[in-house]
């Protein structure tokens, strides 16, 4: 069985990390009272599940514009692909094309490279914070992340296939290894943004192949969009007449169209697809519960906007009385995040900090969290709280 | 464990405070401190955290460990924290997609979920995956300096130390 070759494979994997440190000092480091759970090429990540394998980027690692690969956020919805060569592995194209075809990875590798700094969220990113709660995975604030993709673009592919006019979705299947009898993880984009000039088959990341956790060695990426549309171990493109039929295309990753109450039925035909993110910042530092000496105090973060463009990043140290704006940082790219930072004159008290974010499409965080059944696209105005001594 | 932080913080704070009969008072904060902490704490290895978690005791122990992480650990039931009404949709989705639910077992099953991981509980605290050993650390070092030299990341020496950078709003989106 899959699942079981793969549950093996992973706990051999997985020697554990013991008498790295003096056992006094992993006292006083609160992270290091119980020494992590080892997985190679993956560092003090928060491990929402450990098989299959979901990990989430502490909030303080936004304090960087790329994001190491060791620290990027890990979201699979099934087993990883046990066996994967790169010399084995293989990408068809087909559907309503003209031509179909498929390509090795050293063919891949052949074509024109585009290059795009892209900030990947899970669509369910925040799901914990959601009242009443919601099932899934109990993301906090860090499924999403942020790095510099690369491989040929989406497009080039799909035109040397030919596209017929009947084509409107293009079909991203991955390797994942589907236990039980759970739907395979198939999703499809629309056309448009399929041939969309930034919509990439990447091989890379941060300029290395992308590794096992991350789709080795080709994976979809779609940016501005929710990270359930860039498919990892992509190996199957097909063009379709009309949008994939799919558990992950419906009931899943939908969003309801008019608000609902807890406990409402939504049918899928009054939700739609989701498609791009919204816009969002949170609070790197200072960290929440923490105790501050008083004075200069930086308070930062990062804020991204799906395929608009942040403008604004607001504080307020007074329970949302007054609004600052931060200063935007100079890193910037149109789907990727910006780092952001405000200089805090802090005085003795205990304070709740708030941040918001508006884009350019207008859309501003908004103070209380849109609750939906499955929890996605949490984007309610960030806070943490500190005591200032 | 999170006692244990209080406790051994506490200790110290007494002992800092007053000059006059540190070592007395340190000599104390030491033996609370050693009491405190359970035996693994003092020994060279620490007991690490579990790649995967257990489901708790129960009636329906087995069959859900059965039934349910065959295909996902129990992590993954752990951090929900889910009314009857969900943990209802939840097992039957789940028997839809191949866990081996026995019909009779079906209520029982629901029970022990929506009694374990009610709304009311508190919330999981996850672990973290180990700190990467040496050699991968010289690789991350190595890629975040070499990011470092492409383009200035730290948030606070771009935004703070900069006095040519301008305020957001006059900065242009390039």
């Amino acid at each position: 069985m899959n699942s079981r070759r793969d549950f093996l494979k992973q706990m051999s994997g997985a020697a554990l990390a013991i008498g790295a440190r003096s056992p006094v000092m992993a006292w006083a480091d609160p992270l290091l009272q119980e020494q992590g759970i080892e997985i190679p090429g993956e560092d003090r990540m928060i491990v929402r599940s450990f098989r299959f394998v979901d990990l989430e980027t502490p909030v303080e690692y936004f304090n960087i514009w790329l994001t190491p690969v060791n620290h990027f956020f890990v979201r699979n919805h099934m087993h990883e692909p046990g066996e994967l060569s790169a010399d084995d592995w293989r990408l068809t194209v087909s559907g309503e094309v003209e031509k179909q075809f498929t390509l090795t990875l050293a063919e891949v590798s052949r074509l024109e490279t585009h290059t795009v700094v892209n900030t990947l969220e899970c669509a369910g990113n925040g799901r914990s914070l959601h009242r009443p709660q919601v099932p899934g995975i109990q993301w906090g604030k860090g499924a999403v992340s942020t790095a510099r993709f690369s491989g040929p673009r989406l497009r080039d592919v799909l035109q040397r296939a030919g596209v017929k006019a009947s084509g409107k979705h293009v079909m991203f299947r991955g390797l994942d290894e589907v236990p039980g009898k759970v739907p395979p993880f198939i999703r499809s984009i629309p056309i448009e943004k399929a041939l969309d000039s930034d919509t990439l088959i990447a091989t890379h990341m941060n300029g290395a192949p992308l590794t096992r956790h991350h789709g080795f060695p080709a994976r979809a990426l779609v940016p501005g969009w929710i990270g359930a549309a860039s498919c990892k171990w992509l190996t199957e493109i097909k063009i379709l007449e009309s949008e994939f039929v799919g558990n992950f295309m419906s009931p899943g990753y939908r969003f309801p169209n008019q608000p609902v109450t807890p406990g409402d039925a939504v049918k899928p035909e009054d939700a739609h697809v989701l498609t791009g993110l919204n816009v969002k910042s949170v609070i790197s530092g200072p960290s929440d519960g923490g105790t501050l000496k008083s004075g200069r105090v930086v308070v930062h973060g990062a804020a991204w906007a799906g395929e608009a463009d942040v403008v604004k990043v607001e504080i307020s140290t007074d329970g949302g009385a007054t609004w600052t704006p931060a200063k935007l940082g100079h890193e910037q790219a149109h789907y990727a995040w910006r780092l952001w930072s405000y200089e805090w004159k802090a005085k003795g008290g205990d304070y709740t900090i708030l941040t918001r974010a508006t884009d350019s499409q207008g859309r501003t965080q908004p103070d209380a969290p849109v609750w939906n059944p499955s929890g996605y696209l949490y984007n309610a105005v960030d806070q943490v709280k500190v005591h200032v001594g | 464990m999170l006692d244990r932080e209080r406790l051994g913080n506490a200790s110290f704070r007494g002992a800092s405070r007053s000059r006059k009969g540190f070592f007395r008072k340190a000599l104390l904060a030491a033996s609370i401190f050693a009491l405190a902490l359970p035996f693994w704490a003092l020994s060279e290895k620490p007991t690490p955290a579990k790649p995967a978690e257990d489901l708790p005791p129960g009636a329906m122990q087995a069959k859900a460990t059965t039934a349910c992480l065959a295909c996902h650990e129990a992590r993954i039931i752990v951090q929900q924290r889910l009314s009857k009404a969900a943990w209802t949709k939840e097992v039957d989705k789940m028997a839809k997609w191949g866990a081996a639910v026995d019909a009779n077992d079906r209520d029982a099953l629901i029970d022990y979920l929506s009694t374990n991981f009610g709304p009311d509980r508190p919330a999981y605290e996850p672990p973290r995956t180990a700190v990467e050993k040496s050699g991968s650390e010289r690789g991350a070092a190595k890629t975040s300096s070499k990011l470092k030299k492409q383009s200035a990341t730290d948030p606070v020496s771009t935004h703070l130390t900069d006095s040519t950078a301008a305020l957001p709003y006059a900065m242009s989106p390039n």
